[in-house]
């Protein structure tokens, strides 16, 4: 039995390698600067600021875009902050190499100060918040009123406050956040995602008034030649 | 000549030996089995724990004299087996071995605990962590294990579980992982002289049979050396 037919299953990228910093010039970099000039179009008034990120299952590839485009908005001297809203499963850390310690969850616990709370990646340029320690109230924390003021107090410090939340169709923490942003951009990973469940995962969020600011094919195959690009976007969604 | 990482050869601290006289006799043992240098790691955070760690300490200068008076041939070095606990947040400074950052950490073999995270933040933290025992957790597929030691984790196993002492493993599982790389350290987790008793050399002897000698050297003297470099 070869090695590699038992360690396959598992996702082995590492996550603290943003494309868009190592490989500027590639594909990939260059689709993303794509995303950010659409959404730029998507926000001529300016009125987007608070940019929830989600999916309809598990390992889209959130966290991978969400740090590649805060991590670009930071080089075009936009005032970033990322935060990892995902309390189930929360990925974050991994990006920056650091332990999910004085989070989220603890800051609203009163752990720990708002100043302990916001952290600086040195190596990628902008702000970001972990998930912090674990907790069974997640609706709790991402109803709480705490939660609210701090998504009204990083509004008025940053240009744009990205939220890493968790899948549509696992559970509904993605709709809680959804009332604290102006807008959710959606990740489908190609090849991945089943189209009928996306459908589901979207109209889900149309349901309760969230405004889809547009989709975001991940993971795409170069090979196929039918996607140019890594990433593609698309306002098929778009109200 | 060996390492024994994993032992509960402290007195009265735990469930393993009871007092002074056994836990030379534990020793004498272990100097017959080959064993050079003893990292004691009494049960912390456990249901089994029974001192503080003001107590191990104490405890292990009486254990240090006493080895000195015998003219036993073994160092000692102070560790802890610190059973993982999600509610608590304890300074797991107190309880590596000796002065270095290697933390030897037990999870439930029950209960499925998040293990690779929970590695992911010890070693960001600082921390080198050994999974105690990592055979007994049966939740854990071989894939699961490769992971845990991807994100930065030393794998421990038992002894007894190689050698068909430890009834709840299956000892050609324990010798599988072993061939495909995933055991960094194997310790005898002694806690008396009867079925769970020093027995390095003894295991030694067996595996020779069933795994290449390279593998052997790594586990058996390679790894262990690094981490007795740390700690003196």
């Amino acid at each position: 039995m070869s090695k590699k037919k038992i360690f396959n299953s598992e996702r082995n990228e590492r996550y603290d390698y943003l494309v868009t910093k190592e490989q500027p010039l590639s594909y990939t970099a260059e689709s993303f600067q794509k995303v950010i000039i659409n959404l730029d179009y998507a926000n001529i008034d300016g009125k987007i600021k608070v940019v929830q990120f989600t999916s309809t299952l598990a390992s889209e590839g959130k966290s991978t875009f969400v740090s590649n485009l805060a991590f670009l908005l930071g080089q075009k001297d936009k005032k970033v902050i990322l935060i990892d809203l995902d309390l189930r499963k929360p990925k974050m850390q991994r990006v920056f190499n650091v332990p999910n310690k004085n989070g989220l969850t603890d800051y609203l616990s009163g752990k720990i100060s708002y100043e302990e709370l916001i952290q600086h990646s040195a190596d990628f340029d902008f702000d970001f918040i972990v998930a912090g320690e674990k907790t069974t109230a997640v609706v709790n924390v991402l109803e709480s009123a705490k939660m609210k003021e701090l998504i009204v107090k990083l509004r008025e410090q940053y240009d744009y406050v990205l939220l890493d939340t968790p899948p549509v169709i696992a559970v509904s923490d993605a709709l809680y956040v959804a009332r604290n942003a102006d807008g959710v951009v959606f990740i489908v990973a190609q090849g991945v995602a089943k189209k009928t469940l996306v459908k589901e995962a979207i109209q889900n969020l149309k349901n309760n008034n969230v405004h889809v600011i547009g989709t975001v094919l991940t993971q795409v195959s170069l090979k196929g030649g039918e996607y140019g690009y890594g990433y593609d976007y698309s306002y098929k969604y778009e109200d | 000549m060996f390492v024994d990482l994993h032992t509960h050869i402290l007195y009265n601290v735990d469930d393993g030996s009871k007092d002074l006289d056994f836990s030379l006799k534990m020793l004498e043992k272990q100097v017959e089995e080959g064993v050079y240098h003893v990292v004691l790691t009494p049960h912390v955070q456990s249901k089994v724990q029974k001192a503080t760690r003001k107590e191990h300490i104490a405890r292990l200068e009486e254990l240090k004299n006493a080895v000195k008076e015998k003219g036993l041939p073994i160092h000692l070095t102070l560790g802890a087996e610190v059973q993982y606990r999600s509610h608590l947040t304890p300074d797991y400074k107190d309880y590596t071995f000796g002065n270095s950052n290697y933390l030897l950490v037990e999870f439930s073999t029950k209960e499925e605990q998040p293990i690779e995270e929970i590695v992911y933040d010890l070693s960001r933290m600082g921390f080198k962590v050994i999974i105690a025992h990592i055979e007994r957790y049966a939740y854990l597929s071989l894939s699961d294990m490769e992971m845990i030691r991807r994100t930065g984790a030393l794998i421990q196993v038992n002894t007894t579980s190689i050698l068909g002492l430890d009834k709840a493993v299956k000892a050609k599982h324990v010798i599988k992982m072993i061939k495909l790389g995933l055991v960094d350290l194997i310790s005898s987790d002694c806690h008396n002289l009867e079925a769970r008793c020093p027995n390095m050399m003894t295991c030694y002897t067996f595996l020779k049979k069933h795994v290449e000698e390279d593998v052997l050297i790594k586990i058996f003297n390679e790894n262990p050396k690094q981490i007795i470099d740390a700690i003196s």
